[in-house]
């Protein structure tokens, strides 16, 4: 089993409200993790992250990402890693599919799925596709209940 | 929309439901984690079973899935 991911701070708010799915996220993440190089798992988390929270906001702590596999010079150019040659071909790859899901699953193309292919095998592909759809869940529910946080302190 | 799995699958493996099962020649704990997550997250909602799986069909309709 690989190192645990580093943690972002929307599983405190989902293990504060649904303390049993956050754990179950948590170690789905870990499985999914461990059948490749984790760091290609938790750039994709963070890059939805960066895009349903914001790239402004701040997700992890540059040590955590170095734990993960990620260097600090990934860590800040991930916004922009189109441009970016802090990236090689299989992380760019995944991070294109990770932004086309995030944005809709029905965007994600045949091509997208043979690219990320050419540097994975199938069972890591499906592995990332759930990684990606556990990622994009959680950080859409963080919103949800970030909202719900912020009606309770004004009551 | 493609309806046809982007990863090898066996020939003739379905689910329960009759769709094309993109699980079943990969580790198991693939599934059963992610039928895990699912799991714990049912009971979290306020939502009733039918408005649950009303919520459930749609959102495979729009995303072109057999159900």
């Amino acid at each position: 089993m690989q190192p645990n991911p580093p943690q972002l701070q929307p599983l405190a708010d989902i293990d504060r409200y649904y303390p049993r799915l956050g754990e179950a996220i948590q170690r789905y993440r870990a499985l999914l993790a461990s059948f490749m190089r984790p760091a290609l798992v938790d750039l994709c988390r963070l890059r939805i992250a960066q895009i349903v929270r914001g790239s402004d906001v701040p997700l992890i702590d540059p040590s955590e990402a170095q734990t993960a596999g990620i260097t600090p010079a990934q860590l800040a150019e991930l916004a922009t890693w189109h441009t970016s040659d802090q990236f090689d071909a299989t992380e760019r790859a995944c991070l294109e599919l990770a932004e086309y899901f995030c944005y809709s699953a029905q965007s994600v193309r045949d091509e997208h799925i043979a690219e990320v292919s050419a540097h994975l095998t199938a069972e890591q592909v499906l592995s990332l596709t759930n990684a990606i759809w556990v990622s994009d869940s959680s950080e859409r529910l963080y919103n949800y209940l970030e909202s719900l946080g912020a009606t309770e302190a004004t009551r | 929309m493609t309806t046809t799995p982007r990863i090898p699958v066996s020939p003739g493996a379905l689910n329960l439901a009759g769709s094309i099962d993109v699980y079943a020649d990969y580790d198991t704990r693939i599934r059963e984690g992610r039928a895990e997550v699912t799991a714990a997250g049912r009971p979290a909602g306020a939502l009733d079973q039918l408005t649950h799986e009303l919520v459930r069909l749609r959102n495979a309709e729009l995303q072109g899935c057999h159900y």
